[in-house]
């Protein structure tokens, strides 16, 4: 006897028409329909997360790593809430996300049902936009709308709210008809905005632009997420070395420039270096590949790049203006816009504006001793050699949120595209170790590692559970130094060390970590990094280390906030007052 | 100086919760609707025409204009004359 699908079987039948693999989740009530079809559909793999917000920063960090949409699933009411953390960090950076969430029946929508919360509602200033299906026609075309939404323009987290009546209901043999009669997944999506498909490259701007970095003499490249995203990483190197161009990019960017490259600057902005911010500060023209220019990277708005004139490329019509307003804008996806720039861009070396840029350091403290001499542990050297093994491993590598963030962001050398996982917009603590799984189940050949404070970690320590259930060989390591370091370190700068709820006490990670079944290690000496280091690069499962430094060390260079990028304190020799 | 009252006219997709995505990308920068009328377009589309005070953030008509058209809902959004 044949079997009648169910709504849940149509939806988990047209994920795998939109070729998805695998589904990052946690069952519930209003969502047990949905996980019955999935038990019908071994090829669907889903990944049992300990946590829903771990299940959304999953399905981002599978996204960045892969340059797929990520699915996360969640029941209704607590577990759809819950996604709410992880999907407002992928609206931040544009991280294509589909979330599916279950809702109570149709028939007590707006009854406070068990378990029952308005999550289109809630989540409407986090998302590009959420459906609820209400009919069981809506399935095919709101799930083709939703992941045709995510990807177009910049990307972003789409949600679909589905009853769980219209999940067990059956589906009616005329719409099974209707459906084997169509092509989903080239279906056209009802974009009723005239003109938004077909923007046009006006090449008269475009030659104004080459006209401009022709007769520029101090000219610079910002690189952002949106040149990772388009996938034209090659391209950007590719023009920056014929025409000897500096480079800096971005916290999201990082992987989308080398960092040892020759003409890299480094990370500009708060934490920037003083190369890539003194670059910015004396340009006569800046270009913004993929960039949104945010307050962190721009320091105070109105002291920007103040010799420059300011080109953006950008996807997002909205952004010019947000921030600083560009004087030229170049609306659209850098894979048709930068050929069309690139080409006409001819040879130069720059040799003067380098020999200026030579002046200004490209390291983040020059003057750290980073040498691994018998003594006690620090940040900025454990983390030198930890992005190392990143390096050498071609590995990819989440961070969390705070100071080992932007440790990481200042020593991390060349990694490939798609290889560097950070919560940048939002700042989201907790992030790593679950986009780490993502990243880990996207891309099973690569190395994936987590650097981590002690305080996002105990985030979402949860996840260490599914980490070992699902066997992936992840390489954790906690940057410990028992407290809020970040909040620590501007309560030390700009609130006259008045230490506000910022001391953590524990837990012993290396105890936790065995707990779940992960080997764990202590290093609290320099001179013991290194063989560490070496036994986990060759550990096959995972392993966490449990970095324990002293609480007292600071991120410098610091643009503090307000003032202006060429106002950047380059070590602890800081004034009080912001 | 960045007008603080303004009026603007946007045409939206007809579905539930379309208007209170417009309302939030107000109500997030601050912004008090002083004045709106909701009206039948076609089948497919609403008209909303309304009049704000934009004096808190004072985002301005540009901008708000700029990030009410990335809406998922919104077909077109411009700036008229307040009557």
């Amino acid at each position: 006897m044949v079997r009648v699908p169910t709504g849940a079987d149509l939806l988990c039948d047209l994920l795998l028409e939109h070729g998805v693999e695998v589904l990052f989740g946690h069952p519930g009530g209003a969502i047990l329909p949905f996980y019955d079809a999935l038990h019908r559909k071994p090829t669907l793999r889903h990944i049992l997360m300990r946590h829903e917000q771990a299940a959304a920063h999953a399905a981002d960090g599978y996204s960045r790593a892969t340059g797929k949409v990520g699915v996360c699933i969640a029941t209704s009411g607590p577990g759809a809430t819950n996604l709410v953390t992880g999907l407002a960090t992928a609206m931040m950076d544009g991280v294509p996300v589909v979330a599916i969430t279950g809702q109570v029946p149709l028939s007590v929508l707006g009854t406070d049902a068990f378990q029952e919360t308005d999550i289109v509602g809630v989540t409407m200033p986090v998302t590009k936009h959420g459906f609820q299906i209400n009919q069981m026609s809506d399935i095919p075309k709101m799930l083709s709308e939703a992941f045709s939404l995510a990807i177009e323009g910049r990307p972003g987290p789409v949600l679909i709210d589905f009853p769980k009546n219209i999940q067990a209901g059956m589906v009616s043999p005329e719409l099974m008809t209707h459906l084997s009669g169509i092509s989903l997944k080239g279906q056209e999506i009802s974009d009723q905005k005239t003109g938004s498909k077909d923007r046009k490259i006006d090449s008269d701007v475009f030659q104004e632009v080459i006209a401009l970095l022709d007769k520029s003499e101090r000219p610079l490249l910002m690189v952002g997420r949106g040149a990772v995203e388009a996938g034209v990483t090659e391209q950007i190197r590719d023009l920056a070395e014929r025409a000897s161009l500096p480079v800096t990019a971005t916290l999201l960017g990082l992987d989308g420039f080398q960092a040892e490259h020759r003409l890299s600057l480094g990370l500009p902005g708060m934490h920037g270096t003083e190369r890539a911010n003194m670059g910015i500060q004396n340009a006569d023209l800046l270009i913004g590949l993929g960039c949104r220019f945010d307050d962190r990277v721009i320091g105070k708005v109105d002291e920007f790049a103040p010799k420059a004139k300011v080109v953006a490329f950008d996807i997002n019509p909205s952004m010019p203006g947000r921030t600083i307003e560009p004087d030229i804008f170049l609306l659209g996806d850098l894979k048709d816009t930068l050929p069309v720039f690139a080409e006409g861009v001819s040879r130069k070396t720059h040799a003067r504006w380098w020999d200026e840029l030579k002046e200004w350091s490209r390291e983040a403290e020059p003057n750290v001793d980073c040498s691994l001499k018998p003594g006690a542990l620090g940040g900025r050297q454990a983390v030198r050699y930890l992005t190392r093994r990143v390096s050498d491993s071609d590995g990819i590598v989440c961070t969390d949120v705070g100071q080992h963030q932007m440790w990481v962001a200042q020593e991390l050398p060349n990694v490939a595209p798609r290889s560097h996982l950070t919560s940048g917009g939002l700042g989201t603590m907790g992030y790593s170790l679950p986009a780490a799984i993502g990243a880990a189940v996207g891309c099973p050949e690569r190395t994936v590692w987590v650097i981590a404070g002690d305080g996002g970690f105990q985030m979402n320590i949860q996840e260490l559970a599914t980490v070992v259930q699902e066997n992936l060989g992840l390489r954790i390591a906690v940057i410990n130094n028992q407290c809020l370091g970040m909040v620590r370190q501007w309560q030390e700068s700009f609130y006259d060390r008045r230490y506000s709820a910022v001391a953590l006490s524990g837990p012993n990670l290396d105890t936790i970590a065995r707990a779940y079944g992960i080997t764990g290690h202590v290093v609290d000496r320099a001179e013991n990094l290194e063989e560490v280091l070496d036994f986990v690069s060759t550990e096959e499962g995972p392993v966490l280390l449990d970095l324990r430094i002293s609480e007292e060390e600071n991120v410098y260079p610091i643009v503090p906030s307000g003032t202006a990028l060429h106002e950047l304190v380059k070590g602890p020799s800081l004034p009080t007052e912001a | 100086m960045m007008l603080s009252k303004y009026a603007l006219s946007v045409e939206l997709k007809n579905e539930a919760g379309a208007l209170e995505r417009v309302l939030g990308v107000l109500r997030r920068r601050a912004i008090n609707v002083d004045k709106l009328t909701l009206s039948k377009k076609t089948g497919k589309v609403y008209h909303v025409a309304m009049s704000v005070t934009d004096e808190v953030v004072r985002a301005g008509p540009d901008r708000v204009i700029k990030e009410l058209s990335n809406l998922f809902v919104v077909v077109s959004a411009i700036q008229i004359e307040d009557s």
